[in-house]
């Protein structure tokens, strides 16, 4: 089984370079054991990641409303996942719904997914992280293989339904 | 969705479509039609202002690529080109040749992967009677597969190129940071090959659409080189006879707030009328200078040049499709590594300003810069801002002809000229609610 990990963000909009830090963190380690890619933008390209892996972990900054630094894990597609602004309205920025039917109309492969979420203070320009949010990304990146683990086995309760850990909550993936 | 409601008030009609569907970014269109006549038209942008001018400001020079290009996810390299020659401008430095043609190659890269996308994504679902591109791949993957490709390609094309597929990370002011090795580049021969064919095939496939009888007089709007089918230099020229320097350009076009929307509008300054910029403009102003195989092919297209009508836009498209992918094999063979990949830069304080053809048309930047580098203000004129007035126009004309026709085909038409503008509403910030009022 082969896992892609994709970052995805602006490495210039505080809080939404959550993802990208989390990618660029795990491709200084040396233990990754998967492939990793940069997105910053997500779009009907996504096509092309659905032949490389047989699962893809997206990890995004998301606004839900939980604290800042709160990690959310969601099987994908999700109905709790709503692209800004997008719904019926972009080809530019196709949704995953939009790129998932493309992919069965299309009958290509669709690997399993699943969405890292990184709850956001504030994507200001050039404003840093917020201190629950670098909290979070470090967690991610220490608790990473158990992670890999999990993502690459179909059985693990991950698969199950959507999971939330809120900033300071030490019990995400710990063995 | 599309709603029809009567007002006992206003006896004419009212139609009302929610979204605008196949065009990036939020906006609304009421039109409001009393026995055939526009009484109203309002085209309303959703989207918030993106304050990109604003967030400029202070900034070192060198951070002005980077954070214009993250103003389009599908154009951005538009914005680094415009940038880049802006601000070479404010600093009287000119990157040498082999830049100048990686620079050009980069714009073949977005051109194709953007041209690609509107064709079979956003734009031949309407002709080919499909809601969405899902459905018309279900019936046509083959031709879906193909735009896809063409697209990949594209992409493919940008990361070796830019660093990254979206929001490239090599260009900067003064030419690359690293510029390409000519083994590595020669790989994308096959690719190219495939997609000059497969533009062919494109054009083949739009030329052949039923298009709607619509042709308003126009003033057509591009940049133009003596030499080259236009991109990123030189002049700013029009149909009605136009010939300027990019510094003229605030002078001969006007950006007007219109207060329903938040995206300015674009009118030349002496009449108050629309323009149009964008591929339909720039194969009619620049046909004579489309390379060997491009402009056979378009003459060959069934369709005469100059032509008026938007819906043929997507035929321009192909035909540009066609026109970089045989640039893009002219490059691979003629290029050379340079010695340096950027030309050393001295700052001093200066403004600067240069237009370049981004897919959709005109992209026009104003820098000014301190003596430490830093931008003092900032202008930015994307090409769907300049079209917006005219898309308005162009509603005003049709709408009349088929007023009478169901709402379900009004709806359709409207949003099919819409669509022929592959308006990026993001950029222009300022898509598509379309409520459609017919008394």
């Amino acid at each position: 089984m082969r896992l892609l990990v994709i970052g995805c963000g602006n490495p210039l909009a505080g809080d939404d370079s959550a993802g990208l830090e989390i990618l660029r963190r795990l491709q200084a380690r040396s233990d990754c054991g998967c492939k990793l890619r940069a997105a910053p933008q997500a779009g009907v390209g996504l096509l092309e990641f659905f032949d490389q892996a047989d699962v893809l972990l997206f990890v995004d900054a998301v606004s839900s409303g939980a604290p800042a630094g709160t990690l959310h894990l969601l099987p994908l597609p999700s109905p709790e996942v709503e692209s800004r602004g997008i719904r019926t309205l972009s080809g530019h920025g196709w949704d995953l719904p939009q790129t998932l039917a493309l992919a069965r109309a299309l009958g290509r492969r669709i690997p399993k997914l699943m969405l890292l979420g990184v709850e956001m203070a504030s994507v200001t320009p050039f404003v840093p992280r917020a201190a629950d949010v670098e909290e979070a990304i470090a967690l991610v990146v220490d608790r990473f293989p158990r992670l890999r683990s999990m993502l690459l086995d179909a059985a693990s309760e991950i698969w199950r339904e959507p999971q939330s850990f809120f900033a300071g909550d030490d019990s995400f993936l710990k063995e | 969705m599309t709603d029809m409601t009567s007002n006992s008030a206003n006896p004419g009609k009212t139609v009302k479509v929610d979204y605008l569907t196949r065009v990036e970014g939020e906006g609304g269109l009421h039109i409001w039609v009393d026995n055939g006549e526009v009484r109203e038209l309002n085209l309303r942008i959703f989207e918030p202002p993106r304050f990109f001018e604003g967030i400029l400001r202070g900034r070192h020079f060198q951070e002005v690529p980077d954070i214009t290009a993250r103003i389009c996810g599908i154009c951005p390299v538009a914005y680094q080109m415009s940038s880049v020659h802006a601000l070479e401008a404010a600093l009287g430095v000119k990157p040498g040749a082999e830049i100048r043609l990686l620079r050009r190659l980069l714009y073949c890269a977005e051109w194709m992967e953007s041209h690609a996308l509107h064709i079979y994504l956003l734009h031949a679902p309407d002709f080919l009677g499909y809601e969405s591109a899902v459905s018309l791949a279900a019936d046509f993957p083959r031709e879906v597969e193909r735009g896809l490709r063409l697209k990949k390609i594209g992409n493919a094309l940008l990361e070796f190129l830019g660093g990254r597929a979206t929001h490239p990370v090599s260009v900067c002011v003064g030419g690359f940071y690293k510029a390409p090795r000519k083994k590595d580049l020669v790989k994308f021969r096959e690719d190219f090959e495939w997609g000059l064919e497969a533009s062919k095939e494109t054009l083949r496939l739009v030329a052949g659409f039923n298009f709607p009888e619509f042709t308003p007089a126009y003033e057509f709007v591009s940049v133009s080189h003596p030499n080259e089918y236009p991109m990123n230099e030189y002049r700013i020229v029009s149909s009605a006879g136009l010939d300027l320097e990019p510094a003229e350009f605030e002078r001969v076009f006007l950006e007007e707030h219109v207060a329903r929307s938040t995206a300015l509008h674009s009118v030349r300054a002496d009449t108050g009328r629309s323009y149009l910029v964008g591929p339909l403009a720039r194969l009619n102003l620049n046909f004579e200078k489309l390379l060997p195989q491009a402009k056979e092919a378009a003459r060959a297209s069934g369709v005469s040049w100059p032509c008026r009508n938007p819906f043929q836009g997507i035929v321009a498209r192909a035909i540009e499709l066609i026109q970089v992918f045989e640039e893009a094999l002219s490059i691979l063979d003629s290029y050379q590594e340079p010695a340096r990949s950027r030309v050393d830069l001295k700052v001093r304080a200066g403004e600067g300003c240069a237009a370049t053809e981004a897919p959709r048309g005109v992209l026009y930047h104003r820098y000014r810069i301190n003596d430490q580098g830093l931008v003092e203000f900032a202008k930015i004129v994307p090409p769907t801002a300049q079209n917006l007035r005219r898309m308005e126009d162009d509603l005003r004309l049709l709408v009349p002809g088929v007023w009478r026709r169901s709402e379900a085909e009004i709806t359709h038409v409207c949003e099919n000229l819409i669509r022929s503008y592959d308006p990026c509403i993001s950029c222009s910030t300022h898509f598509l609610k379309l409520r459609l009022d017919r008394h």
